[in-house]
């Protein structure tokens, strides 16, 4: 598990993302996407209920994040229409690149972010789906798709509590890893 | 009297595509089950079917969200599917099929294709299996309805079937169309929240139609209510009703034969 | 054969001729192979005599295809067992109990059993229906949503690839948990039981939902021996012509892999699983399944298997390619074989030695013989289903298993070694029968049985199951007439599942439809002998509970057990197995398949192994003849005639009484099988002519359990005269009468218009009218004296049922780990 505690974004992005493709000519992106506010995030909501049986009382929000990290050869603008089109429901979320903007669905104040991504060598059956789903929108497709979560959480909680919250919750080290940071 | 044909569409991840067509033969249609790729590749031509039919199922594993990534794979074949529709012919979406019609901007029927609703996850969290009582809106124009009672049972089976809109422009348009064509009750036929409302679907919403009634989208199962002995309660003497779900499929034949 | 074999990394490789067996133990160990000093004897010995060195990946190969996983040595091996003061050798416990049984019995029925990837009964002239029943405990333990998910997958694929292939119709979950609220400090490593059970729910759930096979029938079973080894039984049902049930395959025919790529996932999956769980486990013995992969590929093979392009096929499972491969070398006609070569397999990665692609036990891959005319056609077939195929070489007949990359040889074995070759050594079974204390009378007044009733019915193994079960797609397929779920509100704990499966015969004009059920009772593992008779006797109750035909019933088996290598666990094994025989022939049911998982210990920091309970699974599955007759368990309506079937016995063990009143010396019940046999097929009978109302057998909780939970289902109250009970001179008391567990018996609601005809049909068996169904929701027991000696609600039972699971799993909490579903 890494750790950072610094609030650079980009900073946060290099070490977050797993990186499969670096090769000439790839570009790494993430487009993240969470419900907007006034839909119900249920997965968070859950999460936050079942936080008292690690021990931890003093959380006060949970919302949760699904993470597409695409290399490939697509531009920014084109990641852009993935986010749009495709990554994010019209209705019900909103989806933002690289971390970059903030809005309503994705939490500005601070926060701990853990981010919880698979190891390269385990299977990712919606990378898969995804990677369809660009060709079919008439797109390059890329080299590499991985999914992922990201889990926003506020209160009165310390970096032990969210890791432990990280490891008896969110993540099982032997497939994945996971990043815990500061905001 | 021809027979009709009906086409069920299928990708992989479909997975309510045989007892669907069972439904369809067994009021007398033709069932012909085509791959999308077939279609796509113009080896089956929509056009030579008199109705189609999107199963349930999980399409590429609902990835990304339940029906997305069939729904994208469609918009490049908007113009056929809305001929098809505009043709009158009859459109079913069940469950997976109805999220995909939502997707792609089919359901609620909107001049620009635009998706102005959607299927988002239970309120729950969680898939679950279960029958549900739904009221049937009498006064719609829909060609599926004709003959059923206002109150019918069918069962449900989904993670993400909470019907939600845009704005609630959206909704007033859908009411004022007389699209809302099936809401979850309760036994008194009033709504009444989780688990008689599965989802916590906007307005209890569990099937629509578009404003002339030959385009269907519903959450429910009706090929999972095809005979009396798919009820859960066909074992008490009290239920004796064939199934009811049936005749969704008959009157889609039936309007298509007449 | 002199050619010498370049070893794949040959700096690591020792001289294998000549090095000591402490050597070639060490290397055992560095690789995971589990091989015993007398199998690297074996191995040793061979390639001496061939005067050349094994190769990495033809050692890899012997390890995993001599692995317990796969070869079954505790099973196969000859066992000897000190009873008491006597000793006996039991030459194969496999060939010796179970199928000795099915030989025996010489059932016309069965197709094909213990042999193929399942076991294969007849279900009408028409259809076959295969049946398997697979555990996948330790990757459950590791990542319990990967775990379970390629569980379900790898079930599924077994009864894919039986005979031509079957189509999926029914999915099983069995599971032994420790409590989800266990307060007491777990190892690290060790995953809380709540994240377990959710998590293996969630597997089940994802994958079986998306193959569109409804998942119907199962049972949990909760006990804190669990906690380091949860137990996780996954089963599928099939269904296939009579024609595809047999296969054979021509020398020539192209080896062809269908499905999922090859990459280093899964490797050493069957060793794994052969040894007991520790703390340091590599990423890539846990999988993570893609359901929609396999899912086309069933929807590929259903559509090949039609248009008769291949001949033979089986699902690449532990062992990967070289199990798959060697398996259907060896039975091509002739003697058999096969040639590969690696280097056309589709990869995802491509760095992997090798003897990682021969060995890799990625998911979602089946192999196939296809006839080399047929080759165009099938990989069109294929590319229209978005199916990956590869052409891998073809089978043989040199006796021989040739295996290259390229230009390199990387395996040549001779098919006998790999198959026959397993040095099998007497293993030592120490049995001791436990000591006992005869039932004592229990006198506890109405009161203190009430308050015993409702602990009951909100006791863990009792209680409603069905958070999990909504979250099943279980009527997928359209076939679920008979629901898991059962009753006036939909929420009745069901005894068995009925399918009727016209999504695959697509004829609803034809009501013949199958049942299928279970029976697990680890808590009478201190007489497992008792314990198999029971498990047996309450999977076959279950049946007849649903109006299936039980004399057509078949049984399937699954031991979960510690190590064998503890005389005392392997003892109570073997006591396990002669339970099933004696089971079998009494009831007339043929095993049809098996599967057992050993080594579920757990080392503890101090050294000392912690074994799960011995655990034995029975599943059975029976025809139902019409499935307008079958019938479910929920009482139906007031004015009906109580029945029960069979004799209440004093006998206590591994009850929830003895639990509760801590009678820890109380015997564990016996079976009277021929009567219970007798009983059973008279209440099939009965209920295929329409005489019964509703059926549910007594389990957990006893008489007072069942009442209640056939009376709150159907919103109908009941009255019972416990002096009206059938019971032996050792079931004294009420709280005997009321809880007692004995198995085989059956508690029936009869309408007063059927009750001659039904007790006609019932002759010569034990058999008595204790009571009648009311119109108030109220559970009413009158005492021995004839006065009420304590009456219920029936609606706060049900709540108090109700609520224990939810309450203790904290739900509705976020099951998959990425908390997206």
């Amino acid at each position: 598990m890494t750790k950072t505690n610094g609030k650079d974004p980009a900073a946060l992005l290099e070490q977050a993302a797993p990186r499969a493709a670096r090769s000439a000519g790839l570009l790494t992106h993430v487009v993240e996407v969470a419900s907007k506010l006034g839909f119900n995030d249920a997965p968070g909501q859950a999460l936050l209920g079942l936080l008292p049986s690690v021990g931890v009382c003093g959380a006060r929000e949970v919302r949760v994040s699904s993470l597409y990290e695409i290399s490939g050869k697509l531009s920014s603008s084109q990641i852009d229409q993935l986010g749009r089109n495709l990554l994010c429901d019209p209705i019900t979320q909103e989806y933002r690149l690289d971390l970059s903007a903030s809005s309503a669905a994705f939490l500005i104040g601070p926060h701990w972010r853990v981010e919880v991504w698979p190891k390269p060598q385990v299977t990712d059956p919606v990378g898969d789906s995804v990677r369809k789903a660009i060709k079919d929108m008439g797109l390059p497709e890329p080299e590499t798709v991985r999914t992922g979560t990201a889990y926003q959480i506020t209160g009165r909680i310390n970096q032990n509590q969210v890791e432990k919250i990280t490891a008896k919750l969110l993540s099982n080290q032997v497939i994945h890893r996971t990043k815990v940071s500061q905001l | 009297m021809r027979t009709p044909k009906a086409l069920i569409l299928r990708a992989a991840g479909t997975n309510c595509d045989v007892e669907t067509a069972v439904a369809f033969k067994m009021v007398g249609a033709t069932a012909v089950t085509a791959h999308i790729d077939e279609v796509k590749q113009g080896r089956v031509r929509l056009m030579d079917h008199d109705i189609l039919v999107f199963p349930g199922g999980f399409t590429y594993g609902d990835d990304i969200s339940a029906g997305k990534v069939l729904a994208n794979e469609l918009k490049a074949h908007l113009r056929e599917l809305r001929g098809f529709i505009r043709s009158g012919r009859p459109v079913l979406g069940i469950c997976n099929g109805f999220q995909v019609l939502v997707k792609c901007g089919l359901l609620p029927q909107t001049p620009s294709n635009e998706q102005t609703a959607s299927l988002s996850f239970n309120d729950s969290n969680r898939f679950e299996a279960r029958w549900v009582r739904l009221r049937i809106n009498l006064q719609s124009q829909s060609l599926f309805i004709r003959g059923l009672p206002e109150i019918i049972e069918l069962p449900v089976a989904h993670g993400e079937g909470k019907f939600v809109v845009k704005s609630p422009k959206v909704l007033e348009h859908l009411k004022k169309t007389r699209a809302i064509l099936m809401q979850y009750v309760n036994e008194e036929g009033k709504f009444a929240g989780y688990p008689y409302n599965p989802n916590g679907s906007l307005f209890n919403i569990a099937a629509i139609t578009n404003p002339e009634g030959n385009c269907l989208g519903l959450m429910p199962h009706p090929e999972r209510f095809i005979t009396r002995w798919h009820h859960p309660n066909w074992t008490r003497q009290t239920f004796l009703k064939d199934g009811v779900g049936l005749e969704i499929f008959r009157n889609a034949v039936t309007y298509v034969a007449s | 054969m002199s050619r010498p074999l370049p070893a794949t990394d040959a700096a690591a490789w020792p001289q294998w001729a000549c090095a000591p067996v402490k050597a070639l133990q060490d290397l055992s160990a560095r690789h995971g192979w589990s091989l015993s000093a007398d199998e690297l004897k074996a191995v040793q010995a061979h390639f001496a005599a061939l005067k050349r060195e094994p190769t990495r990946a033809e050692v890899e190969m012997l390890a995993q295809s001599w692995s317990e996983h796969c070869r079954h040595k505790t099973f196969r091996s000859p066992i000897r067992l000190k009873d008491g003061r006597s000793t006996r050798l039991i030459k194969s416990l496999l060939e010796d109990t179970l199928m000795a049984a099915t030989r025996k019995l010489a059932k016309p029925w069965c197709l094909s059993v213990f042999k193929d990837n399942a076991g294969v009964v007849e279900f009408d002239k028409r259809w076959a229906l295969a049946y398997k029943v697979e555990t996948h405990n330790h990757p459950c333990a590791i990542e319990p949503y990967g775990g379970a998910e390629t569980g379900v997958g790898g079930v599924i694929r077994d009864v894919l690839g039986v005979g031509l292939g079957a189509k999926p119709v029914l999915n099983t979950d069995v599971f032994c948990f420790c409590p989800p609220d266990y307060a007491g400090e777990l190892p690290e490593g060790v995953l809380h039981p709540r994240r377990t059970l959710t998590c293996v729910v969630a597997g089940v759930r994802d994958y079986g939902n998306r193959m569109g096979i409804p998942t119907a029938a199962g049972a949990v079973y909760f006990d804190e021996g669990y906690r380091f080894n949860p137990l996780v039984f996954v089963g599928t049902v099939g269904l296939m012509p009579h024609g595809a049930v047999h296969t054979s395959i021509q020398p020539g025919d192209a080896v062809v892999a269908i499905g999922g790529r090859t990459g280093r996932d899964g490797l050493h999956g069957a060793t794994f699983s052969s040894t007991g769980l520790d703390k340091g486990v590599d990423s890539t013995a846990v999988q993570i399944g893609h359901a929609i992969c396999e899912k086309r590929v069933l929807d590929a093979l259903l559509r090949a298997r039609s248009a008769k392009l291949y001949r033979a096929l089986t699902d690449c499972g532990a062992g990967g390619f070289s199990s798959a491969v060697g398996e259907m070398a060896a039975r091509v006609q002739g003697k058999g074989g096969a040639r590969v070569d690696l280097a056309k397999a589709l990869l995802k990665v491509s760095d992997l030695e090798p003897w990682e692609v021969w060995l890799s036990e990625a998911q979602e891959r089946m192999v196939l013989a296809v006839p080399p005319k047929n080759l165009k056609a099938l990989q069109e077939l294929m590319a229209a289903e978005s199916v990956e195929a590869c052409v891998l070489g073809e089978f043989t007949s040199t006796g021989r298993i040739e295996v290259l990359h390229g230009e390199q040889r990387i395996v040549d074995l001779d098919l006998d070694f790999v198959h026959d070759g397993l040095p099998l050594r007497e293993q030592a079974a120490l049995w001791e029968a436990p000591k006992t204390e005869p039932p004592a009378p229990l006198r506890l007044d109405g009161e203190r049985c009430a308050q015993i009733l409702r602990w009951a019915v909100s006791h863990l193994n009792v209680c409603s199951r069905e958070w999990i079960i909504r979250q099943y797609d279980h009527e997928v397929q359209g076939g679920t007439v008979v629901k898991p779920l059962q009753g006036i509100q939909h929420d009745g704990p069901g005894d068995a599942c009925v399918i009727w499966p016209i999504a695959v015969t697509e004829d609803p004009s034809d009501y013949r439809g199958f049942a299928v059920a279970h029976g697990i009772n680890p808590a009478l593992g201190k007489d497992p002998y008792a314990m198999a008779l029971a498990c047996v006797d309450e999977a076959l109750a279950n049946l007849v509970c649903v109006g299936a035909d039980v004399s057509k019933a078949a049984l399937l088996d699954n031991f979960c057990w510690g190590s064998p290598k503890d005389p005392r666990q392997l003892g109570a094994l073997v006591r396990a197995a002669e339970g099933c025989r004696d089971a079998a022939l009494g009831f007339e049911t043929p095993f049809i398949s098996g599967k057992d998982s050993l080594h579920n210990e757990f080392i503890d920091a101090k050294g000392r192994a912690v074994p799960i309970p011995g655990t034995l699974l029975i599943s059975a599955i029976a025809p139902v003849p019409d499935i307008r007759r079958a019938l479910t368990m929920d009482m139906k309506g007031p004015r009906n005639a109580l029945y029960i079937v069979g004799r209440t016995a004093g006998a206590l063990g591994g009850s929830l009484l003895a639990q509760h009143l801590e009678l820890h010396a109380a015997p564990c019940p016996e079976v009277d099988v021929r009567a219970a046999r007798d009983a059973y097929r008279k209440i099939s009978l009965a209920a295929q002519k329409g005489l019964l109302l509703s059926a549910h057998d007594l389990s957990e909780g006893g008489l007072a359990a069942a009442a209640s939970e056939m009376g709150f289902s159907g919103d109908t109250g009941v009255e019972i005269d416990l002096d009206k009970l059938p019971r032996a001179k050792d079931a004294a008391g009420e709280a005997a009468l009321l809880f007692s567990e004995t198995p085989s018996r059956i508690l029936l609601e009869v309408s007063p218009e059927c009750e001659k005809e039904f007790l006609k049909a019932l002759r010569g068996t034990l058999c008595a009218r204790i009571g009648t169904t009311l119109a108030n929701p109220v559970l009413r027991i009158l005492g021995l004296d004839g006065r009420i000696h304590f009456e219920e609600g029936l609606r706060d039972l049900k709540a108090l049922w109700q609520k224990t699971l939810p309450e203790k799993l904290l739900v509705g909490l976020n099951a998959r780990n990425g908390g997206k579903r």
